[in-house]
């Protein structure tokens, strides 16, 4: 699985990485330190992983299933 | 919900939908109120059928799931999958959406976006200027239309101030000129930027907006998205965020301007004024509704859909469904708001958000400042009008004590 934190999103509302600290890393200005990018998750933490996902009121990680079709 | 399960007063419309009815547009709040009361899912039979979805936790649900619900059908039933005019990234999916996202969404991050403020804030006293003597206006063409392009053009995308009221007058003929025209305003519009970008690409590079849609983002299959892409996601900007502020900033003025005793209070405490924006932006949704289409026979809401099917996600319903947020008609501006359903919600979210906010924010502040008194005449009320997308203000009168131009 790999997440990807929309940056025009996130906007430090804090849930993510107190939820699932083990996957999420806080920025100094309190967003996600990963804004912008496109992380890999272990297996082992992919449960957490969509549990801070899923706390995001704004919706800003998007899971994706790196087995998914890909489509344009 | 309490009432008695009696026969609704809209019941004709909620019998066969109708995104823009003009009985709807006029009567936003209390068919709001007839939907929450279960009507999860409504039928249109107009453009060849379509659904519209309109429970915060329904359309949060779909948005997530975009494998079965895809945007590539286009964003409203009259759309087509057309490769060759499909606005990026609105009518794709990830992967390819994301990449688009992770590739501009910087430019649109809270910080970014607040340093924009004083330069939004000397458009919005330029707009106030060209009024402020007369003591009267349309709030609409004289301010609300006038203020997102502005903002957007010249901060954003960096054209030059020149090239403004072209550009100005080219999107205004696009999003609200006469509908026969509005065809013609988009190609003025798509032309523009498509010389822009041509010339930006000569020259050295800004660092800027711009620049990170010229650089573009990979497709798929690895190769460069092409210039045509690039273009599209230009078009798209200006398509999502001109009007839909507009109608924002029309509500700003509408509320302020139909509330003394708030207007008061956010004069005396500007600590209420960011909250209070964000209620703004709940009860002005300026989005009514955005398509998903169903990639395989499925549900929603209980509702069988075929393959195929186009569902609106009615955003603005659902910014008033009373399980979210209590006595949604009213509008509190100390309402704690979760998340905000106006803007949309995953992989397509508002991406100018931020932006959205810091116009509004900033507009109420110099309204208050310069137009404190500002109020809209009895029976003068907002013209409303729905497309089966926005929610739009056709036209709002409004009246004020006259004060003096601050810019030379």
């Amino acid at each position: 699985m790999k997440y990807a934190v929309d940056a025009a999103l996130c906007c430090g509302r804090a849930r993510c990485y107190q939820v699932a600290p083990e996957v999420y890393r806080k920025a100094k200005d309190g967003t996600n330190a990963d804004a912008g990018k496109t992380i890999d998750v272990p297996a082992e933490l992919e449960e957490a992983a969509r549990e801070g996902a899923e706390s995001c009121p704004e919706s800003a990680i998007l899971l994706m299933d790196v087995n998914e079709p890909q489509s344009v | 919900m309490s009432k008695p399960a009696v026969k609704m007063r809209f019941q004709h419309l909620l019998d066969n939908f109708d995104l823009e009815a003009q009985e709807f547009a006029d009567n936003f709040d209390e068919v709001c109120e007839e939907i929450h009361q279960g009507h999860p899912i409504l039928r249109s039979e107009r453009y060849g059928g379509y659904w519209v979805v309109t429970g915060f936790d329904d359309v949060r649900k779909i948005t997530l799931d975009y494998q079965t619900w895809t945007n590539t059908n286009g964003y409203e039933p009259l759309r087509m999958g057309d490769d060759n005019a499909r606005l990026y990234p609105l009518e794709i999916d990830p992967p390819y959406q994301t990449r688009w996202r992770q590739g501009l969404g910087k430019y649109f991050a809270p910080n970014v976006i607040q340093a924009r403020q004083e330069s939004i804030r000397h458009f919005v006293n330029g707009l106030i200027d060209n009024i402020i003597e007369t003591g009267q206006c349309d709030f609409i063409d004289a301010f609300a239309a006038g203020l997102p392009g502005r903002v957007f053009f010249s901060t954003m995308l960096g054209v030059p101030l020149s090239d403004l009221p072209y550009l100005q007058g080219a999107a205004d003929q696009a999003v609200r000129g006469p509908m026969e025209g509005r065809m013609e305003g988009w190609n003025k519009v798509g032309a523009y930027l498509n010389d822009y970008m041509l010339e930006r690409q000569k020259q050295r590079p800004r660092g800027d907006f711009t620049d990170a849609i010229i650089e573009g983002v990979e497709l798929d299959n690895g190769e460069p998205a092409p210039w045509l892409h690039k273009v599209f996601v230009m078009v798209d900007m200006v398509a999502g965020g001109l009007a839909t502020t507009t109608f924002l900033l029309g509500g700003l003025a509408h509320f302020l301007g139909t509330h003394p005793d708030e207007r008061k209070r956010l004069s005396d405490d500007p600590d209420l004024r960011a909250n209070a924006v964000e209620e703004l932006i709940r009860y002005y949704s300026s989005i009514l509704a955005l398509g998903r289409t169903a990639t395989r026979d499925t549900e929603a809401c209980g509702q069988p859909i075929k393959e195929g099917e186009m569902i609106m996600l009615a955003y603005a319903v659902a910014s008033r469904d009373p399980r979210e947020f209590a006595n949604p008609s009213r509008i509190d501006i100390e309402r704690q708001i979760g998340t905000q359903i106006a803007f949309g919600y995953g992989p397509h979210r508002c991406i100018g958000n931020q932006l959205a906010r810091l116009n509004t924010i900033v507009a109420m502040d110099e309204i208050l400042r310069r137009m404190p008194d500002i109020e809209v005449p009895d029976g003068a009320g907002p013209k409303w009008f729905h497309s089966t997308v926005t929610r739009d203000i056709l036209s709002l009168p409004v009246v004020f004590t006259p004060g003096r131009k601050e810019q030379g």
